[in-house]
């Protein structure tokens, strides 16, 4: 029972410090960059941090695959014909010089 | 008697083309943006090219005009540019239907819910392939605040996607096993 309530405590504690980040404010930045020992700790705490990581792993890789993907479609775009134009003006402006 | 310099310069230039683009839409969510910025980024480079140091990235230093045009349109338009469902589609709606075109959609949506900051590291670490060093020069800031950046967008696609069954961890707790592992 009170094993129980230390790491919900501990729980407490570590959320508040991290649940800033989804404003995505750049003073929590840097607050959130330097909070890694405090989320080692309640981590070490154990409870269901197995599941966590694995859960992480397989999550984490379905995103890192995703935006490649997402970004490889982009980057295989044709480019569009006014690029090479303006290319050609540049190099004609060069050549009148 | 310069042209062969140009030649080059130019060669370059339309070489990195498709990744300027790609890095464009990725941050604007929108084509037409991304299309004027990346023109924009062009005629800078070639006004500047004697400015460049030869033997340094070519890449990044295009990429640092980029960002930097970017965020000072940015700032310019904030309104426009800031309609973050309504654009979000724009780009991809003309790729061709295959497999996996609405989960495209999707992650483009969730992508233009992250911050600036954040999105922009993401897209120059995870999936342009700058090292953290390379990305902290193109922002113009330390190394370790990019880190920060990709760790927390990384966490906040977590949490926007839904991916599995995030729900019954509680999206902190997968946040804070996200940044454990990757800080």
């Amino acid at each position: 029972m009170t094993n129980g309530n230390k790491s919900t405590s501990v729980d407490a504690a570590g959320q508040p410090a991290c649940a800033d980040e989804a404003d995505g404010t750049q003073s929590s930045s840097i607050e959130c960059g330097g909070e890694s020992e405090t989320m080692t700790a309640s981590d070490a705490d154990g409870l269901d941090d197995t599941a966590g990581v694995l859960l992480d792993e397989r999550v984490q890789a379905q995103i890192g695959q995703q935006l490649t993907s997402f970004y490889r479609e982009l980057v295989n775009q044709p480019i569009p014909q006014n690029f090479m134009d303006l290319l050609a003006r540049l190099d004609r402006q060069e050549d009148g010089k | 008697m310069i042209k062969p310099v140009n030649d080059t310069f130019q060669t370059a230039l339309v070489a990195a083309i498709p990744n300027l683009r790609a890095f464009a839409i990725s941050l604007c969510g929108n084509v037409q943006t991304a299309n004027d910025l990346v023109q924009e980024t062009m005629l800078k480079a070639w006004a500047n090219r004697h400015r460049f140091e030869e033997g340094s990235n070519f890449k990044a230093w295009l990429f640092t005009i980029l960002r930097n045009s970017y965020f000072s349109d940015f700032r310019r338009g904030k309104r426009e540019v800031r309609d973050e469902d309504g654009v979000a589609a724009a780009s991809l709606s003309s790729l061709p239907e295959q497999p996996g075109h609405m989960d495209m959609i999707d992650f483009q949506r969730s992508l233009a819910k992250l911050s600036e900051d954040q999105k922009e590291a993401l897209i120059l670490v995870g999936a342009e392939g700058f090292s953290y060093e390379e990305a902290a020069e193109i922002c113009n800031c330390a190394v370790g605040t990019i880190k920060s950046r990709v760790n927390r967008a990384r966490a906040r696609l977590v949490e926007l996607m839904g991916v599995g069954s995030v729900e019954d961890f509680g999206p902190e707790r997968v946040a804070r096993a996200v940044h454990s592992k990757t800080s």
